[in-house]
């Protein structure tokens, strides 16, 4: 965990800092302006115990990029915080993040002011917004103390939904709030062989059903992320008995969403992963260059994965509304039975499909 | 171990050189030039090379440094510096640097190995590779090997003997080796069983298809080892373009690693009348059961 705060000098005067600084008591240190490409071959594992505070001057609310030709889900993304302090093998950050810190944004005034706008422009939009993109969104709320803030932030608005994306059981900090009604908190699920293995310094199942055990109770939406899937010996019993044992304690009016994606990374990522984990079984199966570049496992192996998690899921409740990540239509076609036309007709799937949303997004 | 080195306290102070680095003459083309080190009067002469020993022995200048501004560890890392100042040195000489570093000195092993730059584990796992045969050592030195890839066979060396005991014979190229090195290694983590079981599944499929141990063949079961969705996938798809019986100037052309999205179709025609005939054709073998299953048998 964090053992140092760094502080940019612009980001000394702001109130969060302050905050932090008197809260936590750790070591800090004042840097000038953090040079990004300088640090660029700076040691990766170094940068998940140390905190950056800085501050943020562009445009904070962003569409997810999704990837070129394949359905995205009309999703967008705030960035406050950017890299985790877990090590998960298979992370895309390894290849994105160029920077010896896990960064937070103190200028948090700018960003509600620059979501406030936006929201209130656009009424009649249906506004599905994460923190969870480039970091995982509770790991270090302990230190940030910034989750109570923006759960409640988001409750002012009737077009949006906060999304906390987490592999943590680090949830007390939100346990006892209670303007949440515009928040799913949701968590990476996989089964215990690729958690302990792969997911390096996270909670492992247990630990994180019994933090959905709290969170349910303390009245949130669920949202649960089979992402990415992965193809081992026995994983198709092992997704049957991980989802099984997740469903089994969260009451089905209470997810609001379910989505499925497997392994997939750019070939240049490919190469940083094998050189960190050269002996992690998992990056040496059968994979193929699809038409954005990325590698995936074939797609007879896919559709197979997704099908057999999306039935046990049905099985459990048929009500449940599942999609997918990063998939074309016609993966859709073959898991699902039909097929958006585009990434705003799935976006539109969440308001009529997914059961807790259904009474909370008055356009 | 071929190598010879006289601690400095051993050295009598009568004998000519002091202290002497070289390998012995086992690898052609991979030898450390040997660092000689002379005293004269105070100063101790460092002569790095055999062209700097020769040029010495014609009385040319040579650098002089004293006596205690050379210990044992600086001595070597003059060595390495000035060697790799005249050309670049390949793995297995990099091999046998990493084995003398931790045979025989302490403190010169950051700096080895920032000279060399190689990161520290890669350094340590390096001298392994000693362990490889001596005729494929020369190949690996022959060929220039690149270190990331040789380094693939440090954690089995005696299992990368036996492969090699079936590819010598075969005059195989530095970049043939390097794909099967790469496949056979990546399949070996892949199943969590050793290189060499790898090698006899090889083997044995060969024998089912009754085909030769050469490069192309075991390239090819391979292939198939590895990619067993998508090469059944590339089977269907070539018995489905047999059954459609394409006329001549309909040609179908699937993108890599064709996975259904779409399909090219190249069509030829040198007048409107063939135009339409073209189209009925088309229009047939759309029909055909065999051309829907390219959109849905291959998944």
């Amino acid at each position: 965990m964090i053992d140092h705060i760094y502080i940019e000098e612009d980001a000394f005067e702001y109130p969060k800092t302050k905050e932090i600084l008197t809260r936590t008591n750790l070591p800090y240190s004042i840097i000038k302006q953090h040079d990004f490409f300088n640090d660029r071959n700076s040691d990766w594992n170094k940068s998940k115990k140390r905190l950056l505070l800085r501050t943020f001057k562009g445009k904070w609310l962003k569409k997810c990029p999704g990837t070129k030709n394949l359905i995205c889900c009309n999703y967008y993304v705030i960035n406050p915080i950017i890299n985790c302090p877990y090590n998960c093998s298979y992370c895309f950050l390894q290849g994105y993040v160029d920077s010896p810190y896990i960064s937070f944004m103190v200028n948090l005034d700018d960003m509600y002011k620059d979501l406030s706008d936006e929201f209130k422009d656009k009424k009649d939009h249906f506004f599905r917004v994460g923190t969870g993109e480039m970091a995982d969104s509770m790991a270090i709320d302990n230190i940030l103390n910034f989750n109570e803030e923006l759960v409640e932030f988001f409750s002012g608005f009737n077009n949006v939904i906060l999304e906390l994306k987490t592999k943590t059981n680090n949830i007390d900090n939100i346990l006892s709030l209670k303007k949440h009604n515009r928040t799913v908190v949701s968590w990476s699920i996989n089964p215990d062989k690729i958690s302990i293995n792969e997911e390096i310094g996270t909670a492992n199942l247990n630990k994180r059903i019994e933090a959905i055990k709290k969170i349910v109770e303390a009245d949130f939406m669920i949202g649960l992320h089979f992402d990415p899937i992965i193809y081992y010996d026995n994983w198709e019993s092992e997704y049957y008995e991980t989802i099984n044992k997740v469903f089994k304690i969260i009451p089905a009016e209470k997810i609001a969403w379910v989505s499925m994606g497997s392994l997939r990374f750019f070939p240049f990522l490919g190469d940083q992963i094998k050189n960190r984990f050269s002996n992690h079984e998992i990056f040496y199966q059968e994979m193929v260059k699809g038409a954005d570049g990325k590698y995936r496992y074939p797609k007879p192996l896919r559709i197979k994965m997704y099908r057999h998690i999306y039935n046990t899921i049905k099985n459990i409740n048929e009500n449940i509304f599942v999609y997918l990540c990063m998939e074309g239509r016609d993966i859709w076609q073959k898991v699902f039975g039909y097929m958006p036309d585009n990434d705003v007709t799935v976006g539109e799937l969440f308001i009529k499909y997914s059961g807790p949303l259904k009474d909370k997004i008055k356009l | 171990m071929n190598y010879k080195f006289v601690p400095k306290k051993e050295i009598n102070i009568d004998k000519r050189f002091l202290y002497s680095f070289s390998f012995d003459n086992d690898v052609k083309g991979s030898l450390i030039f040997p660092l000689f080190v002379y005293q004269k009067e105070n100063n101790l002469i460092l002569i790095d090379g055999f062209k700097r020993y020769q040029q010495f022995e014609y009385n040319f200048p040579v650098l002089q440094i004293s006596d205690k501004e050379y210990s044992d560890d600086k001595a070597f890392i003059f060595s390495i510096n000035a060697n790799l100042s005249f050309r670049k040195l390949n793995i297995i000489e990099k091999a046998k640097i990493s084995m003398l570093v931790s045979l025989y000195f302490n403190s010169t092993e950051d700096e080895i190995i920032k000279i060399l730059g190689i990161g520290k584990r890669d350094f340590h796992k390096l001298k392994d590779l000693l362990l490889l045969d001596e005729s494929f050592k020369r190949k690996l030195a022959k060929w220039d090997f690149p270190k990331k890839n040789a380094l693939l066979m440090s954690d089995n060396p005696n299992n990368w003997n036996i492969i090699w005991n079936d590819l010598k014979s075969l005059n195989i190229s530095a970049s043939q080796f390097r794909k099967i090195l790469t496949v056979v290694n990546e399949l070996s983590k892949r199943k969590r069983i050793l290189p060499t079981k790898i090698w006899e599944d090889m083997k044995n499929q060969l024998k089912k298809h009754q085909l030769k141990l050469d490069i192309n063949s075991i390239n090819l079961i391979l292939n198939i080892i590895q990619h067993p969705i998508s090469t059944k996938m590339e089977d269907i798809k070539k018995t489905i373009i047999k059954d459609l019986e394409l006329p001549e100037n309909i040609v179908f052309n699937f993108p890599v690693n064709f996975e259904g999205e779409y399909l090219d179709i190249n069509l030829k025609i040198n007048s409107p009348k063939e135009l339409k005939i073209i189209i009925e054709q088309l229009n047939k073998i759309s029909d055909k059961k065999s051309f829907n299953k390219i959109f849905s048998d291959l998944l």
